[in-house]
């Protein structure tokens, strides 16, 4: 252990002495990670409080909360409190961080201190178990922000966790759909399907950049 | 006189004629040209006289590192050798590059630079211990792989010391050869010129201090905690994960941040789990690049053992595997290596592999095989295009052609056929041979002038050869357009600038990278999206100088252009900002000479304006926009029912990219008309003596 009580300690003993070599002790006192305090709880805790602690927990392990999530153990809070409480913990400036996103059929809450916008959207889009919408929204997605077609594999990875065989009989559905009729395919020269919607990309960019993420980069590593 | 910092100082010259070794103040050269490579354009411009060739006894090698080189500034492991180069038409200069540990050590043994030259008249090795340099006889070494004569090297001096060596392929000068420290971190291109100066190997082991600036200890930690905690990503700067993550934005398969819940070095004991690795956990940092399965696909995590890599780099990007499948061609269970070194045998295998998955186990198997003998042979791939021109040669019957009927018949084509990894054996053994399929390893260049490979060689697509400079592209035209091909012209070998497509490939939306080439360049016009482009502009001719000067900065000062620039971060509260000061912000404290970013980068100009002076005075022509920066048919070529500028294509325009040589020019102050400096930039830059001695060979503009 160190003798010296904080790393400034250290660094003004060491820059006073000659015949120490000032990156050793140094790195070595600097080398410890402090845990990181994700969720400082205050002594007391009100309901909403422990509603906004629970929900910044869950998105830190990539989770959702919904509503009806408060009904269970162990909060067991009944329909109307459950609504109070969130409607409550909205106005909360210590909670800023919940965002509230109203779902077809329920109210979704997550921390964006812990979870990106971005990907809440996903696990709101795989909750809402609307698979159509969920490929035709993410495909539209990719295609219009970095601008790039979508490997149709990425459905079969989390948050998605669809099979192949589900992703399959789901994309030979969508295909058929008028409202969706903007999502395109195109393949690359080793067969891989991507995904783009030709509102956002042309079909000649969509599958050349298909074959670049597909076989050129490799070979041009 | 002020204690030096950073630098230690003084360099080593052997002349291996005479046997005599001298040290010099090498602060002559770091004031100006801050070491590694900037030190070797001025010795090699200074001392080896016009018209020399790469294997002369005249031509000098010069092993050099910078004033981060042994500190412990995040991604600084790398060697910089700069010598005439073989593979080029007129032996202009180039410069290899190696990771590992050699540099560190060199500077631990209290010298910034290594001078070899003249030639020893039989094989010997240099054994650096310190102050104590001797040349030692290698008559026992010499026909020794690699992994042996690094092996008896380490019995001999310990294994706390650092090996660089060559294989057969440098022995015999074969221009496609490597130097290859720690038995895998290669430097291609070089391994020639120690083979012709009956160099077979150096061994270091240091016990002295590269010291930072007095005071400064502190400073440094903050610097380095900051650069881990807020703004370094993974390989290649890559700033995403390569999987939707909680905690990310944005994600992107191509990214090198390949991290994960339940992605395992598998063959550690016990398995390590990568984790998803989020900005701010600097304890981290190491677990992001799973290059294995980047590399080798999903089956190389249950042989990954770990991810090592080079001295003071968080950025863990060599691949250590456990493959006892290579037992059986002779070979230790264990291979390691990276990128490039993975890719290229997997290229020699023209039939696929017999499980007929290029991601399977076959492939890796073949993949590790070829790596080793490579690395053992001393073989370099010349980024990839060493079997490429295998395949060229092979597919077009010019290799049935030109290799006499009884070599054509010892070799086991049915291994090539049937997809089995014993082609590697025979791929590598025939190359490092005696017989015509040896001359693969003379590189583009020769290769043509010997088999007479025809306009298509040059001008396929999909052939990739840089002419009439003889290179294979890297990150040309697909890489940011006329930034790219700009890149891609200034240098004699295959342009190993990893500035600009670092930037390109980071992973994040066009917007946002749009937005920061903005604030870096002037411009967000400065940068196209992928494969949409644009005519050319000034932006991006000075987003192409930026690129060439901090890879230059990169090889002198120094850091690893597989990672390095900062110009964009994983950090969402930096709305992924960089940060372009950091290598001043080090070079500052590392040295004690405050240095701000301007005045590095206008270093680096200078490091890059004498690279052109040299490469003018090797070719003995001004004309470089003829003679040197020359641009491949494919590049208009390609996409033949594609006009450029349209989506969906890389093709660019003849008109365009004229204009575009035009615009670097005159972001250099070169000549426009020839591309060459003139006096007046040559003196702007403290080049007086160069543009004196140019004069003299009336080579200014």
């Amino acid at each position: 252990m160190s003798d010296f009580d904080t790393l400034e300690d250290a660094i003004e003993d060491v820059s006073e002495g000659e015949a120490v070599l000032e990156n050793e002790v140094v790195l070595e006192e600097d080398n410890r990670v402090e845990p990181e305090v994700l969720i400082e709880e205050p002594e007391e805790l009100d309901k909403v409080a422990l509603i906004g602690l629970h929900i910044r927990e869950s998105s830190m392990y990539g989770r959702l909360n919904n509503a009806e999530d408060f009904l269970d153990e162990p909060f067991s809070l009944e329909v109307e409190e459950a609504l109070s409480l969130l409607e409550e913990l909205k106005s909360r400036d210590d909670f800023s961080d919940i965002i509230f996103h109203k779902g077809k059929e329920t109210l979704y809450m997550y921390s964006d201190k812990y979870m990106s916008n971005n990907y809440a959207k996903l696990l709101i889009l795989v909750e809402e178990k609307d698979m159509f919408r969920m490929i035709a929204e993410t495909v539209r997605d990719e295609s219009k922000t970095y601008p790039r077609p979508t490997d149709a594999r990425l459905f079969t990875k989390a948050p998605f966790n669809l099979t192949r065989s589900e992703f399959q009989q789901v994309y030979e559905e969508l295909r058929k759909k008028e409202e969706y009729s903007d999502i395109k395919e195109v393949r690359a020269s080793n067969q891989a399907l991507y995904l783009f919607s030709d509102k956002f990309m042309k079909e000649a960019l969509a599958k050349s950049l298909a074959e670049w993420i597909e076989v050129e980069a490799e070979q041009n590593p | 006189m002020a204690k030096v910092t950073g630098w230690t100082g003084k360099l080593l010259r052997v002349n291996l004629t005479t046997g005599k070794i001298t040290t010099e103040d090498s602060m002559k050269y770091n004031k100006d040209f801050i070491g590694g490579a900037g030190l070797g354009y001025k010795v090699i411009f200074d001392e080896v006289p016009q018209g020399t060739k790469a294997f002369d006894e005249a031509n000098k090698i010069v092993f050099a590192v910078g004033p981060l080189t042994g500190t412990t500034a995040p991604c600084s492991g790398r060697t910089n050798i700069t010598s005439l180069g073989p593979t080029n038409p007129y032996h202009a200069v180039t410069d290899s590059h190696m990771g590992g540990n050699f540099g560190p050590w060199l500077k631990f043994a209290g010298y910034d630079a290594i001078i070899i030259e003249g030639a020893s008249k039989s094989p010997v090795w240099l054994k650096i211990e310190d102050d104590n340099v001797t040349i030692e006889d290698a008559s026992n070494l010499w026909g020794k792989g690699v992994i042996d004569t690094t092996h008896e090297i380490n019995k001999i001096m310990g294994k706390e010391a650092c090996v660089a060596a060559i294989g057969p392929a440098g022995e015999k000068m074969k221009n496609l050869a490597s130097i290859v420290n720690t038995v895998n971190h290669s430097a291609g291109g070089h391994g020639g010129i120690l083979g012709a100066k009956k160099l077979k190997a150096i061994g270091i082991k240091g016990t002295k201090a590269v010291h930072i600036a007095e005071g400064k200890a502190k400073d440094w930690l903050d610097l380095n905690k900051y650069m881990l905690g807020e703004i370094i990503g993974a390989n290649n700067n890559h700033v995403v994960p390569s999987t939707p993550q909680s905690w990310a934005e944005y994600h992107s398969k191509g990214s090198r941040w390949t991290a994960q819940t339940a992605l395992f070095w598998g063959a550690a004991n016990p398995p390590v789990e990568t984790g998803e690795c989020p900005p701010g956990d600097l304890n981290k940092v190491g677990l992001r690049t799973q290059k294995a399965v980047f590399d080798l696909g999903p089956v190389a995590e249950a042989r990954t053992v770990k991810m090592g890599g080079c001295y003071s780099c968080p950025i863990r990007c060599q691949s250590n595997l456990y493959v006892p499948e290579l037992e059986k061609y002779g070979l230790t269970p264990y291979a390691t290596s990276t990128c490039i070194n993975f890719s290229a045998p997997g290229t020699a295998m023209l039939n696929g592999y017999s499980d007929g998955d290029s991601k399977g186990e076959v492939a890796l198997i073949t993949k590790c095989l070829g790596s080793r003998l490579a690395d053992d042979y001393g073989i370099w791939s010349n980024y990839g295009q060493l079997p490429r021109d295998f395949k060229y040669a092979y597919s077009t019957g010019k290799l049935k052609e030109v290799l006499p009927e009884e070599e054509w018949n010892s070799i086991d084509w049915s291994l090539l056929e049937k997809g089995d990894p014993g082609w590697m054996l025979e791929f590598y053994n025939n190359l490092i041979g005696d017989g015509e399929f040896s001359h693969l390893l003379d590189g583009p260049y020769y290769l043509d002038q010997r088999w007479n490979l025809g306009e298509e060689y040059w001008n396929g697509a999909g052939n990739n050869v840089w002419s009439k400079m003889a290179y294979p592209k890297h990150h040309s035209n697909e890489a940011g357009a006329q930034v790219g091909v700009l890149v891609n012209i200034m240098f004699n070998r295959d342009a190993n600038s990893h500035t600009h497509m670092n930037f390109i490939g980071a992973g994040l939306p066009i917007e946002l990278l749009k937005e920061i080439a903005g604030e870096v360049w002037g411009s967000p016009d400065a940068l196209d999206a992928p494969m949409n482009y644009t005519p050319m502009n000034e932006y991006k001719a000075k987003f192409a100088k930026w690129s060439i000067d901090r890879n230059m900065l990169h090889d002198s000062i120094t850091l690893c252009n597989w990672v390095w620039p900062m110009t964009v971060s994983p950090s969402k509260e930096r709305n992924y900002r960089g940060d372009t000061a950091l290598e001043a912000k080090f070079y500052s404290l590392a040295t004690g000479i405050e240095m701000s970013e301007e005045e590095l980068d206008l270093q680096a100009e200078r490091i890059t304006t004498l690279h052109r002076a040299l490469t003018i005075k090797n070719m003995n022509t001004i004309d470089m926009r003829n003679e040197h920066d020359y641009i491949p048919e494919w590049v208009f070529n390609v996409d033949p029912d594609k006009k450029p500028f349209t989506e969906g294509t890389v093709k660019l325009d003849r008109e365009d990219m004229q204009l575009a040589l035009t615009m670097l020019y005159r972001e250099y102050g070169w000549d426009e008309k020839t591309g060459a400096p003139t006096r007046e930039t040559y003196e702007r830059l403290g080049l007086k003596d160069v543009a004196d001695e140019l004069e003299k060979l009336n080579l200014l503009p």
